[in-house]
Parts: C-alpha cells; sequence; structure tokens
C-alpha cells in the first residue's frame, strides 16, 4: 500500500485500494466531502496537534476546508479515500493500532507519534499529509501571527505606475 | 496591452464568436511567454497570450500567505512530486514565475553552456553569442547588483563565508525603487518587480493577453501543423475554446509545457518528451540565534556562495543561498511533530535558513526526472533522487551547518524528519552522517523546473531544435526553461530569458 503525503498525493496501489476499500465499502470517492465521521478524525488530530496553542480559531474544520479546497481534484479524493480508511475500524486498526481511537486524546497523541518515526511508508506519508493541512490550516490565519511573534508584512507605498 | 479573462462569461463569448486573425499564439506568460509576446509585438506581429493564472493587479495583491499562494502559484504552492517527496513552487498568474520569484538574476555559467555545447552539440550557445542577450534583458528588466546593506538572514551567510575564508558573492536583481520588504514571494506588492508583467508586457501594444485560461491540447493537421489550440477556463470542464492556429509559442514551463505537448500527442518517435526534466533540489538547515534575525524582512536573497560548484559540472556541485521565511512556509517544510514544530515557528524571528540548490542532469546518476499525464490529462513528475544526488544532500547540510556555526548560530536543525538540533558543530556533523537522505525523511523542495522539451540536434536527442521550432512540428516553438539539456546550475530566470530572446529574435525577428 502507497499512502503519498502533503497535501497532493495520497496514492493507493490498485491491490491495497481493493484490499482496503473493497474491505471499508467506500469504493471509488471521486468528490471530496468532510463527513461527519471524517470531521471527527481532523478535530482530534487538530486538537492534538495544536495541544498548548491555544488556537484562536473557534471552527478549524473550516481553516481546514479552505487548505483542502485548493488541492488537486485527483489528490483530493484520494485523501477523501484515505480518510475513509481511518474511520473504518479494521482499516484504522492497520494505520493506527487501534479500531476507533479519535475521542481519546492519549491515544491520538500516541497515533501521531506513531507516524511521524514509522518507517512504513503508508503511515510517514499520512503524517506528512496530516502536518501539512494542520500546519497550513493553523499558520495560514493572520490570528497565529502573535503566537509565533510574527509581526506581519511592513508597511510600504505603491510605486508610482505600477499596474 | 489588453486583458481579458476567460472566466467571465462575456469576454469568454466574445474570443469563442471568432476567428481573430492572430499571428501568434504564445501559451504561458512567465519570462520565456512574457518577453516572447514583448518582442513579436515589437517586430509587428498581433499577439495572443495565454496565461492560467489571473491578473492580480499590484494594489491587490495579498500580503497574507494563504490567500497568495492559491492565487499565485501552482496547485496552491503545493504542487509536487508523484511520489510527494518534493514540492515544487511554481508561478500561476500572470507573469508566472517572474511574478512571484525572489528576483535573483545570473547568468548562465560558462560550464554549463560548455557542457552543453561538448555533450550535446549545441555550438552556438556560448558565452559570447549570448553575452548581447543576456545585456538586453539585463536592461529591459533593469538587473543591477544590490547595493543595500543585506538583512540579517543574508548576513549570516555572509559572515559564515567570511569566517570559513569564503568569498561571498552579491547577487544581481531585477527591481526598480525597491522597498527592501521582503515580500517577492507573495508578488510584490509595490510594483518594483521588474516581472515580465511589469516590464514587458506592458509595453507591448499589440498583445492581447487572455487569462484564467488552461491550454488542454492541440490537434494537428495532416501536414504536421498545429492546427487548433483548445482552451478552458481554469478549473472547468466546460466552455471550450479552439484558437486557429499560424504559429504557436508554448511557454508554459518546464512541467507544463511538456504536459501540454503530451496531451495533444505531439510526434515523439524517440521518447523524449517529458523527460530529462530537472528541479535544483533543495535541501535547508535552519539555524537559531540569539539575536533577531527577521528573515521576513528585507530583500530575500542577495548573498551568494559558488565555492562548492566545482568547475567539471559532472561532479556533485550546489549553489548556498537563503531563503526569506514567512510563517507559512516555515510551517510547511518542517517535517517535525507538534511539539518540534510548534517550538520552532515560535523562533522565526531568530532563525535563519540556508538553502543548497544541487545541480542536476550532468552527471550519469543524476538524470532528471519525467513528465508524464494520466487518462484525465492531469500531469505528474515522476523524479527520484538518486545515491548520489544523496551524497550531495548530505554534503550541503553538513557545509551549511558549518557556515551556520561559524556565522555565530546557537545551535542548527537539518530539515529533516528525524533530526534534533545541535549545538555544536561536531554534534551536527555526526547527526546528520547518521540520518537517512531518503524521500520523506529529508525535506526537498525546489523553485527551479527545467527541461523535459530538450534541444537538440537530432531528433533522437530531444524535443526540439536548437532553434527552439518542434523536430516534427513545423510550426511550434518551444520557448521555455524546458528547453534545457540540464538543468542550469544557478537560479535560471535569467537564462530563460536571454535565451528566448536569441531565439526569438533569430527566427521571427525582422532583417
Amino acid at each position: 500500500m502507497k499512502l503519498n503525503g502533503p497535501f497532493n498525493q495520497v496514492k493507493l496501489s490498485r491491490r491495497s485500494f481493493l484490499l482496503l476499500g473493497g474491505i471499508s465499502g467506500y469504493g471509488a470517492l471521486m468528490a471530496y466531502a468532510l463527513g461527519p465521521k471524517e470531521e471527527v478524525v481532523w478535530q482530534a488530530l487538530y486538537r492534538s496537534w495544536t495541544e498548548g496553542w491555544t488556537p484562536k480559531s473557534a471552527s478549524p474544520l473550516k481553516d481546514i476546508e479552505a487548505v483542502l479546497e485548493h488541492i488537486r481534484e485527483d489528490k483530493r479524493a484520494e485523501l477523501s479515500l484515505a480518510f475513509k480508511l481511518l474511520t473504518f475500524a479494521p482499516t484504522c486498526f492497520y494505520l493506527t493500532g487501534y479500531f476507533f481511537p479519535w475521542k481519546d486524546p492519549y491515544k491520538v497523541s500516541k497515533i501521531i507519534q506513531k507516524w511521524q518515526y514509522s518507517e512504513r511508508m503508508e503511515q510517514k506519508k499520512i503524517y506528512a499529509g496530516v502536518a501539512a493541512i494542520i500546519n497550513s490550516s493553523f499558520y495560514g490565519r493572520v490570528e497565529s501571527y502573535q503566537d509565533i511573534g510574527y509581526p506581519g508584512a511592513p508597511s510600504f507605498s505603491l510605486n508610482e505606475g505600477a499596474l | 496591452m489588453k486583458i481579458y479573462s476567460l472566466l467571465k462569461d462575456r469576454e469568454q463569448s466574445f474570443f469563442q464568436k471568432s476567428d481573430h486573425g492572430f499571428d501568434f499564439v504564445i501559451v504561458g506568460s512567465g519570462a520565456g511567454g512574457g518577453l516572447s509576446a514583448f518582442l513579436l509585438s515589437q517586430y509587428g506581429h498581433k499577439v495572443l497570450l495565454l496565461e492560467h493564472g489571473p491578473f492580480v493587479k499590484t494594489a491587490d495583491l495579498s500580503q497574507d500567505e494563504a490567500k497568495a499562494y492559491p492565487l499565485l502559484y501552482q496547485e496552491a504552492a503545493a504542487r509536487k512530486t508523484s511520489d510527494g517527496a518534493i514540492t515544487i513552487l511554481q508561478g500561476r498568474s500572470l507573469g508566472g514565475s517572474t511574478t512571484v520569484n525572489w528576483t535573483s538574476s545570473f547568468r548562465t555559467p560558462k560550464t554549463t553552456l560548455k557542457f552543453w555545447q561538448d555533450e550535446f552539440g549545441l555550438k552556438d550557445l556560448r558565452e559570447d553569442s549570448l553575452a548581447p542577450y543576456f545585456e538586453v534583458c539585463e536592461k529591459l528588466l533593469n538587473i543591477k547588483p544590490w547595493d543595500i546593506s543585506p538583512n540579517e538572514n543574508n548576513e549570516v551567510l555572509a559572515r559564515g563565508l567570511k569566517r570559513a575564508g569564503l568569498k561571498a558573492e552579491l547577487i544581481s536583481r531585477n527591481v526598480l525603487d525597491c522597498q527592501n520588504l521582503g515580500l517577492c514571494g507573495l508578488g510584490c506588492p509595490t510594483g518594483a518587480k521588474q516581472s515580465s508583467l511589469q516590464a514587458l508586457l506592458r509595453k507591448a501594444p499589440n498583445v492581447t493577453i487572455v487569462t484564467d485560461a488552461f491550454a488542454h491540447s492541440f490537434s494537428l493537421s495532416e501536414k504536421k501543423k498545429v492546427k487548433e489550440l483548445t482552451l478552458y477556463p481554469r478549473g472547468k470542464k466546460s466552455g471550450q475554446w479552439r484558437i486557429p492556429i499560424k504559429e504557436l509559442i508554448v511557454s508554459g514551463g518546464a512541467i507544463n509545457s511538456a504536459a501540454l505537448l503530451l496531451r495533444s500527442k505531439s510526434p515523439d518517435p524517440y521518447k523524449n518528451l517529458g523527460k530529462r526534466t530537472f528541479l535544483h533540489p533543495v535541501v535547508l538547515t535552519g539555524a537559531h540565534f540569539k539575536e533577531s534575525i527577521d528573515p521576513y524582512y528585507g530583500a530575500p536573497q542577495v548573498i551568494y556562495s559558488d565555492a562548492f560548484m566545482s568547475e567539471d559540472p559532472r561532479e556533485l556541485g550546489f549553489k548556498i543561498e537563503v531563503p526569506p521565511i514567512h510563517p507559512l512556509l516555515l510551517a510547511s517544510v518542517l517535517p517535525f511533530g507538534s511539539d518540534q514544530h510548534r517550538e520552532l515557528m515560535s523562533l522565526i524571528s531568530k532563525t535563519n535558513a540556508m538553502i543548497a540548490l544541487q545541480r542536476d542532469g550532468f552527471h550519469p546518476e543524476s538524470q532528471g526526472g519525467e513528465v508524464r499525464v494520466d487518462g484525465q490529462g492531469r500531469v505528474h513528475l515522476d523524479y527520484d533522487t538518486s545515491e548520489y544526488m544523496q551524497r550531495g544532500f548530505r554534503k550541503a547540510l553538513r557545509v551549511m551547518g558549518r557556515l551556520q556555526f561559524a556565522a555565530g548560530a546557537k545551535e542548527v536543525l537539518a530539515i529533516h524528519r528525524h533530526a534534533k538540533k545541535c549545538q555544536n558543530l561536531s554534534d551536527f556533523e555526526k547527526e546528520v552522517e547518521n540520518l537517512s537522505m531518503q524521500a520523506h525523511d529529508l525535506t526537498v523542495v525546489s523553485a527551479h523546473v527545467m527541461g523535459g522539451c530538450a534541444m537538440s540536434l537530432k531528433p533522437e536527442d530531444g524535443v526540439v531544435k536548437e532553434d527552439g521550432s518542434h523536430h516534427h512540428l513545423e510550426n511550434l516553438s518551444v520557448f521555455d526553461g524546458s528547453l534545457f539539456p540540464t538543468s542550469i546550475g544557478t537560479n535560471p530566470m535569467l537564462s530563460v530569458y536571454a535565451l528566448v530572446h536569441k531565439l526569438c529574435e533569430e527566427k521571427f525577428g525582422k532583417g
């Protein structure tokens, strides 16, 4: 199985797709949409990732959706499939070591660590994808600037004749 | 110059209704396409210039990264190689990558030109034959050495080089009345950057520009000529527009130009199309200093070193520069767990980063990647980093760490999934020695995409002739960085301009 990383790339081999997709019964998903179960997974990952940051966003899912919106359609469908796998107990166990860990912050934190240090390519890639999306959703907001001490863009004036 | 958008219904129907009799249709508005349009307009031709991205007025550019990247970059600045291992920053708005690059302007290294002459027989691409074109382009784009003090991020590199007994070289930049802001990568908000739009297209009277236009494919006549180009409004599958073609110039930039030719099933009997696509793969180190660096302010790149570029390009070689650091850009390249990630982010104001651009395409174990399109016409780039290249990455990390410690860094970190901060050079070197240099472990990025439609004397060896004309199609030329038979070994913008100037003048100029 080959799950690719940040933003663009969650790619499943045909065999793995049939195996995992078939088991999960989700088949070929061509359009991306955050379903209620996926929302639970994203929320759990986001909370664990940003724990201690007191993120200013009241709706992290909206921030995540804003990032996902820019992902290429085919990659979005693949990413969607990967998240479906994380919401289906048998495939979730394969990828995380738990059947449905998303309501337990301790387990979620362990999963993130496990993915980060895993030498299994699919876990490396899921980790990279999740990291990129959550980081972008968090640091893509101007509200995060003060948390990291970025003072924002300097002031400037438009040059005469600029198009 | 008139600018229309294919996303506006009225303008879309205006173009779709009739043949407007364009002498030239150019796909892409970056260095290659922008200059071609400018020159052809001066020669008196009626030119249509097509751009996939939008036209964003200078006054409307956002300094908010989350808004700027989706608007101005291919795939929202998240384009990747097909295995997801290498992030590729490539512009996609009117002006192409010249709108968002960091303004570093270099002539093509003579070692690269010599290699092209010796290995590919491109005898006409010499330092002396290209010099007049470099001079003209440098004037057109106001390219001059930067004469304001470097920001602290660049100063770290200068100091490190000096203390290591190496020379810090000054980078020339294409700016006019630059306010030294450091926002180049988000599109210059003052209009100082002399992008192809600001410096060239605005002065081109006979050019009609249509933005938000995705050039999907072209059809061929029986006489081995391009007959019609099919476009779609950006992001849409309807609203097709077919343009009759007299002369087509493909300047979409590497990856995109090859993809257009592949989707069009252009003749490629020797299977060269899309192959030998180069990236100048970049690895990074970060360093923390006691004092503020503020790496987000000031001209982003003004100091460089070629001390690690050997004279023989077949040997490992990399160029050292620094990147500007903005929050989202930094967040996206740090591959660490949440605790380490947030700590590193919170140190942004005291962070210096260095980058090493490895030249690719010269050594037998560094033959670049391959562009391919899938059944839906979507583009993919397969690019593997060989053991040879991984040796280069390791060497580059060691060199950059050495320079950062020499400059007074408190701690240095290789940007790598398993790396830890090191407080001294000895620990850092041991750390780098033990790290895997494989994809997904090491962060690798690229902002220089080249090749894929290589020039060659014989059709067996490339896609286009030495003059940029397609080997098998009479009225098709490729005028952009995809022409290069190897990478350049330096930031490629000025090389694209000069080469395209030469080709365009020789092929289509008067007299």
